[in-house]
């Protein structure tokens, strides 16, 4: 069924969980991406969302160095960030061509001025970014944050609790996509093409950890054209990373 | 064919379109699912009178679907009388509890009155367990009440872990619906058995082609998955046994 599709995954990870006890080795990201026709897939090191974005980053990079298949995600802890515009460029000139945010794991507020300041810091280089906007208010704080933000910004884990804010936030910025793990409500991909258009659904699985198989197949089974499914598994995100 | 034993009956979907029975049935449609076992969403969510009766005019009519009586420990004496007049039909093949009324989840002690009561119908009770804390209190339920079948609904949740560390405990079961998580499936069909899995879709809040993608790419046998998405619910509902002139009231 997805054999037809150019399939990108753009929400992954590995290495190892410290909360849920998974094999999310590197091995296996790639074994579940060859058995679910995963041409690519945008990931990092745990190590960089739970312990230190500076040494996760280094990690992502080497894999991704080891694995063509994988598009590397930087990632930067604004709690813990104290650098300056040239640190944020030569992350990007390492090979990063965009940057995720973990708001709710690594606990610190979307509308915080330490966010801000890292945004404020990023829009020069127009890199896109990715960030988790999964509790109540948290699209809303995105929308606020990112009015101004010079390339696309994408909403992750963007579940039915959160969809309505998510939508309205989109209506407002152009530039503002979601990403599709936790979405698994009937429909709500055509509403979302309906509203905003597809060109702003980017697809991703949440792997290891959650399954490809239902986050695939919640988009294949969708009401969607080909054309549009086509947009959402892969041609959005792919059009996005080539922009940079 | 498979049995959705999970399904929300709403007269508007998750995004505000018309649902209804013939949302139910089209994406049964859709997904191949045999048949499909209903729960109020008002009666849950609001009023378990007024659910349980609208539930029961939609599932006398058509052979596919069955419901889950909701009960409510705030008003034990009245879902005592419910139940004494629905459990005796086929079209109700349990019954269900959402919600408690000293703590936000159910429990032993909330429930403890109705479920005495409950225990003459011999038919197993659907207990929505979203989070650890839910499945611990099921499971007491369950440890009190040791001739009742108590299936644990969303499995748990994020928290459907939790739910393996009882599997010593044989009158509970495992509905599939919750998280979509890689693993979930195989663990829980190697930690409780297969026979104690059953399929649920939590539709129209989650499109069931998530959750049977999440069954179907699984690495547990055939046989396994025939039993979690069917042959279980048959059994356990006895959704196999032939209609008889039982009391079809509400």
């Amino acid at each position: 069924m997805s054999a037809s599709f150019q399939i990108i995954d753009a929400d992954t990870m590995f290495g190892v969980h410290p909360t849920h006890r998974l094999d999310m080795s590197i091995e296996r990201l790639i074994s579940e991406m060859d058995k679910h026709k995963i041409a690519a897939g945008l990931s990092l090191s745990t190590i960089g969302v739970f312990h230190g974005y500076i040494r996760g980053n280094a990690i992502t990079l080497e894999v991704a160095k080891a694995n063509n298949r994988l598009v590397p995600i930087a990632t930067i802890d604004p709690k813990g960030y104290f650098g300056a515009a040239s640190d944020l460029q030569v992350i990007k000139a390492q090979g990063f061509r965009i940057f995720k945010f973990y708001p709710d794991e690594q606990e610190w507020e979307i509308a915080s001025a330490s966010f801000g300041e890292v945004l404020k810091q990023l829009a020069p280089l127009k890199v896109p970014i990715m960030l988790d906007a999964a509790r109540p208010g948290e699209p809303s704080d995105v929308g606020r944050m990112v009015s101004n933000y010079p390339a696309p910004v994408v909403l992750c884990s963007v579940s039915l609790e959160v969809l309505s804010e998510a939508l309205a936030v989109m209506a407002d910025l152009p530039n503002v996509m979601v990403e599709t793990h936790e979405l698994h409500v009937p429909g709500a991909l055509e509403m979302i093409t309906g509203r905003v258009g597809a060109d702003r659904i980017i697809f991703g699985s949440g792997a290891p950890r959650c399954s490809i198989a239902s986050s695939l197949h919640y988009v294949l089974n969708s009401e969607l054209s080909d054309e549009d499914k086509q947009r959402v598994l892969g041609g959005n995100i792919r059009r996005i990373l080539e922009a940079v | 064919m498979a049995i959705d034993i999970r399904v929300n009956f709403c007269q508007f979907d998750a995004l505000g379109r018309q649902f209804g029975a013939d949302g139910v049935l089209k994406s049964m449609q859709k997904y191949n699912i045999e048949t499909a076992v209903l729960l109020s969403s008002v009666a849950v969510n609001c009023d378990f009178a007024l659910g349980n009766k609208e539930l029961f005019e939609v599932v006398k009519s058509d052979d596919r679907l069955f419901g889950y009586l909701i009960v409510n420990p705030n008003y034990p004496e009245e879902s005592i009388r419910m139940m004494r007049s629905a459990m005796n039909s086929r079209k109700f093949p349990a019954a269900a509890f959402f919600q408690g009324a000293t703590r936000p989840y159910p429990n032993v002690d909330d429930y403890r009155e109705i479920l005495n009561a409950y225990r003459r119908y011999t038919k197993p009770v659907y207990v929505e367990t979203t989070h650890a804390e839910a499945v611990d209190a099921a499971v007491q339920m369950a440890r009190e009440f040791p001739t009742i079948k108590f299936i644990l609904g969303s499995m748990g949740g994020g928290d459907w872990k939790r739910a393996m560390n009882y599997n010593k405990q044989l009158n509970i079961f495992l509905e599939t619906s919750g998280s979509f998580d890689v693993e979930k499936i195989e663990t829980a069909a190697a930690s409780l058995g297969a026979h104690r899995v059953l399929f649920g879709s939590n539709l129209p809040y989650a499109d069931p082609a998530s959750i049977l993608a999440l069954i179907q790419s699984s690495s547990v046998s055939q046989d396994a998955m025939s039993k979690i998405l069917g042959e279980n619910a048959k059994r356990l509902f006895g959704l196999d046994r032939p209609a008889t002139v039982e009391g079809e009231e509400t």
